[in-house]
């Protein structure tokens, strides 16, 4: 998906979200109600080359970021299914993995970060957070490098998602994500 | 949509999420609701400081920055109600963070970070004012 467009109105965000205007418009545009986010670097934009990216731009990145995906999704399942007292927080972040990759194609293959046989749930659930960070500081880091603004709207949205979810991993787990 | 106006729209939302964000504070007690008080002065210093960096990059960017409106209209929540006014700021950070997911698809790489570093605090902030784990926050 990295090229598709991120339509938001922002009459649906800064009226409806923001409860309204009293006495004045927040339209900023009045030459449209629901604009179409054009790709950075596209037309209408003033920063970027003029060219709109090609899909291909971002392709290697797309696959670097499912790598980053499935590593996080592995090492949630097997220790989902090592620790089944812990099932019922790991499985959420392998359902979330599952959304996020699906949105930008397929899962590789990946061996995950497995907790050693007899380390408490502490200790499981701060070795899963950390594989979280590194996969949000992924999505952030790529989230800065796509050529496509809505593939780059789309990561950033990705990398809030794992960082909101990580906290529900608890404290030990918390630690070492994006600034 | 273009840089700048991505900039002015998350400005925009940063004046309207100070007025209310600001008022629903004055409804909240510290003493009866701290986290909810301390929560929403967080988002209130949040937003300032968003607001002043969006006026700088909107000046950078050679524009004029857009003004804060006259008045906002303000949710309805009852006297010590502090569920109704947390539900108001989530509504309020979920807003601002969709302007910030507008701002990061209309900047360029190289000017890409703190469009970024908005979504990522504003998702955080939502748990802190009650909201849930979403999949695609600023999105």
């Amino acid at each position: 998906m990295p090229n598709r467009p991120a339509a938001v109105s922002r009459r649906l965000v800064l009226g409806a979200s923001l409860l309204g205007v009293a006495g004045c418009s927040l339209d900023l545009d009045p030459t449209t109600d629901d604009p179409t986010i054009a790709p950075s670097g596209g037309p209408g934009s003033p920063v970027g080359t003029g060219a709109v990216p090609e899909p291909d731009d971002d392709a290697d990145l797309v696959a670097s970021v499912l790598g980053a995906l499935a590593v996080a999704h592995r090492t949630a399942r097997v220790n989902a299914r090592r620790h089944p007292d812990l099932a019922r927080r790991l499985r959420p972040l392998e359902r979330l993995h599952a959304t996020h990759a699906a949105e930008l194609g397929r899962l590789p293959s990946a061996s995950g970060v497995v907790a050693d046989a007899g380390e408490d749930d502490a200790a499981v659930l701060a070795r899963v957070g950390r594989a979280e960070a590194r996969l949000e500081r992924s999505l952030a880091d790529a989230a800065l490098e796509a050529a496509s603004g809505a593939l780059a709207q789309t990561l950033a949205a990705m990398a809030a998602g794992t960082a909101q979810l990580r906290t529900t991993l608890g404290p030990s787990a918390t630690a070492g994500g994006t600034p | 949509m273009t840089y700048v106006d991505a900039l002015q729209a998350a400005l925009a939302a940063e004046h309207a999420a100070l007025f209310v964000v600001g008022y629903l504070g004055a409804q909240t007690s510290e003493s009866a609701s701290p986290d909810l008080y301390d929560a929403l002065q967080e988002s209130y210093d949040a937003h300032r400081t968003r607001r002043d960096q969006l006026v700088g990059l909107v000046e950078d960017a050679g524009a004029e920055p857009v003004a804060a409106a006259p008045s906002y209209a303000l949710p309805q929540v009852g006297p010590g109600a502090a569920g109704q006014v947390a539900a108001a700021a989530l509504a309020v950070e979920r807003a601002c963070g969709a302007t910030y997911g507008f701002w990061v698809a209309n900047a360029a790489p190289a000017q890409r970070r703190p469009a970024v570093a908005a979504v990522l605090d504003s998702a955080r902030r939502e748990l802190a004012l009650g909201g849930e784990p979403r999949a695609y926050p600023g999105r």
